[in-house]
């Protein structure tokens, strides 16, 4: 029982890695948190849902298209909401304050559009695979690899590209960035079609297994804030880390307490390494070379 | 009441009248109808509404009562349970007796204020135990209670399927609470112990560790009780951890095209009381080509009940008289009837519960049918 809770958590763990990456991603290059960021996922969901039930699509097409539509509806955002904010250098309660205002109209929106209602989403495999005596299912093993890789690869992109030494440029200092020549305009739509495409992934893995529903991002949002403040913020990995701590405290805390305690020991969690750590686990230094 | 909605309830009145009525002399025998005709639960209220109608005209048709024409007056409460104990308010002074076709929320604000006017009233939506386990003398229910619904299947369970290894999932509402403190007593009562007994809130999304408790639990059926979705997952995660075994449990709420539908073949095999419809009796029949020629929807059990409630309130008006003085009699005589309708033979307990067979259901190749 226990190795099979472990894995359950680790799991679990790594749709809130995948969600809180988003957070991570917008936090990197503008230092800000879009409260918005769930409501991609949200809507990452529904529209896996509709492009495959509706449409018909194949599952590749479904998945690029649904990635697109959220980037699009990210860079949107980032112009009419955050836009001139950010280039006046907005203090940063305003910021959150407008984040709030998007997830809202956001997921108004959604509810607009696909109304209620839950929708079903195919999975890659239900049926589980016994390995060592543990069960897992192939949209688990997926949910998990797409996770380490979009984390790989954004790290690859942060350090070993011209376009993440930008965004990290950015990040650090927006005038100075902007007097050495980064687009300054560009980074930021970049940044936000960035974390929209990668909340929209997370929608897209779990959808299968949760189904689709306006109010997805919403049971996810304060995990996956959790998972990215205690990764740190400023490290990309550092969400992995964030992940298992929330997804794996709850679930012991679900097997061994009760699940009405799920909620209790991750925040409390939560507050005891930021007692200890108030950056995060692997949040270093505020401040850095790029 | 806003004037709009005074405007559609005086319409719908008004539309209502029949025409052998209009001839009439004497002053009709109101009926309030309350329900959620423009909110969330609208399609349940509005067949009531409409089965009602179906049973007025048949009733004015053959002289009302006792040469007294019967008129209905439509009360919307939008599902809310304020404007539901607002228009309670109001019901003593302008009907004789009322059907709630209201979901629980409303019902349960209601039933003071109706029991306190003295009005007798019939429920035909509202699950909940509380309608009549409050202590409301005037409240009868024509549908079925979640009380009832769980014994039967516990009692399916453990009688028909002969386990022992049982669990409880609930979800952390009204309903789902409810329902776990009914099971518990039932399990008590017969001396079973669930092996597994824990909540969900409506937003969570995974249930492994409640999951893996039943594993190693070793459990054999469990009774979930909650929304539709949590149940689908439910059922999803619990074929990811090879629990397709477990024989799942559940209630009316599940019989329902929507839980097909999510649930695709994770939630096979699933049995669930049913509030089931009988089309092959000749008074269902009979309803059935009525209310689908009229309204061009198809007869639900909501639509039955709604039927099958005015005619057990004017059958006991005709014994027990029309002056609001009356209601006590009236109330004695729904108490004493037994009544044929269209979902069957019922009597209404001193409580005020309908008492009924409750059937069960068994989802086989995406349908339910009854499987007893």
């Amino acid at each position: 029982m226990f190795l099979q809770v472990i894995l359950s958590g680790i799991v679990v763990g790594g749709i809130y890695a995948l969600v809180a990456l988003g957070f991570v991603v917008v936090y990197r290059s503008v230092t800000m948190f879009n409260f918005a960021q769930t409501e991609y996922y949200t809507l990452g969901g529904m529209l896996f849902a509709t492009f495959l039930a509706r449409y018909q699509l194949p599952l590749v097409l479904a998945v690029l298209l649904t990635m697109v539509v959220a980037a699009l509806v990210g860079i949107l955002s980032e112009r009419l909401a955050f836009r001139r904010l950010l280039l006046l250098g907005a203090r940063p309660a305003n910021l959150i304050i407008v984040s709030l205002a998007l997830a809202v109209v956001l997921r108004s929106v959604i509810l607009l559009i696909w109304g209620t209602d839950a929708r079903q989403v195919p999975t890659l495999g239900n049926n589980p695979i016994e390995i060592a005596g543990l069960l897992v299912t192939p949209q688990q093993i997926f949910i998990l690899g797409s996770t380490l890789l979009v984390v790989a690869l954004l790290h690859l992109f942060m350090h070993r590209t011209r376009l993440g030494l930008a965004l990290r440029a950015t990040a650090s200092n927006r005038t100075m960035a902007g007097l050495m020549g980064v687009p300054l305009t560009s980074m930021l739509a970049l940044s936000f079609a960035l974390s929209a495409g990668i909340g929209a992934l997370g929608g897209i893995l779990v959808a299968p297994i949760l189904l689709a529903q306006y109010s997805m991002g919403q049971a996810i949002l304060v995990k996956a804030f959790a998972a990215a403040i205690l990764g740190g913020l400023s490290n990309v990995q550092g969400v992995i880390v964030g992940g298992l701590i929330i997804g794996l405290a709850e679930n012991l805390a679900g097997a061994y307490l009760s699940s009405a305690y799920k909620d209790v020991v991750a925040f409390a969690v939560l507050l005891g390494v930021l007692a200890l750590r108030p950056s995060g686990i692997l949040g270093g230094r505020t401040e850095e070379k790029v | 009441m806003s004037t709009k909605a005074l405007w559609a309830s005086a319409f719908l009145a008004a539309a209502m009248l029949s025409p052998a009525a209009a001839q009439s002399q004497q002053p009709p025998v109101l009926i309030g109808v309350v329900g959620d005709f423009s909110g969330p639960v609208a399609p349940y209220s509005t067949a009531a509404l409409q089965g009602a109608q179906v049973a007025l005209d048949e009733l004015n048709a053959a002289g009302g009562i006792n040469g007294q024409r019967i008129q209905l007056r439509p009360y919307d409460d939008r599902n809310d349970p304020v404007e539901g104990a607002t228009i309670a308010k109001r019901l003593g002074d302008e009907v004789l007796s009322v059907i709630v076709t209201s979901g629980s929320s409303p019902a349960l604000s209601m039933g003071p204020v109706l029991n306190r006017a003295g009005l007798p009233f019939i429920t035909t939506l509202s699950s909940n135990p509380a309608v009549t386990e409050s202590g409301w003398k005037y409240a009868n229910r024509l549908h079925l209670s979640d009380r009832h619904q769980i014994e039967r299947i516990i009692q399916h369970a453990l009688d028909t399927d002969k386990l022992t290894k049982i669990a409880i999932l609930y979800d952390t509402s009204d309903l789902g609470v409810g329902g776990r403190n009914i099971a518990l007593k039932t399990l008590e009562k017969r001396s079973v112990k669930p092996l597994v007994v824990e909540g969900w809130k409506q937003t969570d999304a995974d249930f492994s560790s409640q999951l893996i408790k039943l594993k190693s639990a070793g459990v054999e059926g469990v009774i979930i009780w909650g929304a539709v979705e949590g149940a689908v997952r439910i059922a999803q995660q619990m074929r990811a951890l090879a629990l397709d075994k477990v024989q799942i449990y559940g209630g009316g709420g599940l019989v329902s095209q929507k839980f097909i539908d999510l649930g695709g073949s994770a939630v096979e095999g699933t049995i669930a009381t049913w509030a089931y419809l009988d089309t092959s009796t000749p008074i269902v029949t009979a309803l059935e080509k009525t209310f689908e020629s009229r309204f061009k929807s198809k007869l639900d059990i909501f639509g039955a009940q709604g039927y099958d409630a005015l005619r057990i309130l004017a059958q006991a008006i005709s014994t027990a008289g029309t002056k609001p003085s009356d209601r006590p009699k009236i109330l004695e005589a729904i108490r004493s009837m037994k009544y044929q309708g269209a979902v069957g033979e019922i009597t209404f307990g001193p409580d005020g519960e309908n008492i009924r067979k409750i059937y069960i259901a068994r989802l086989k190749a995406g349908k339910f049918s009854v499987l007893d």
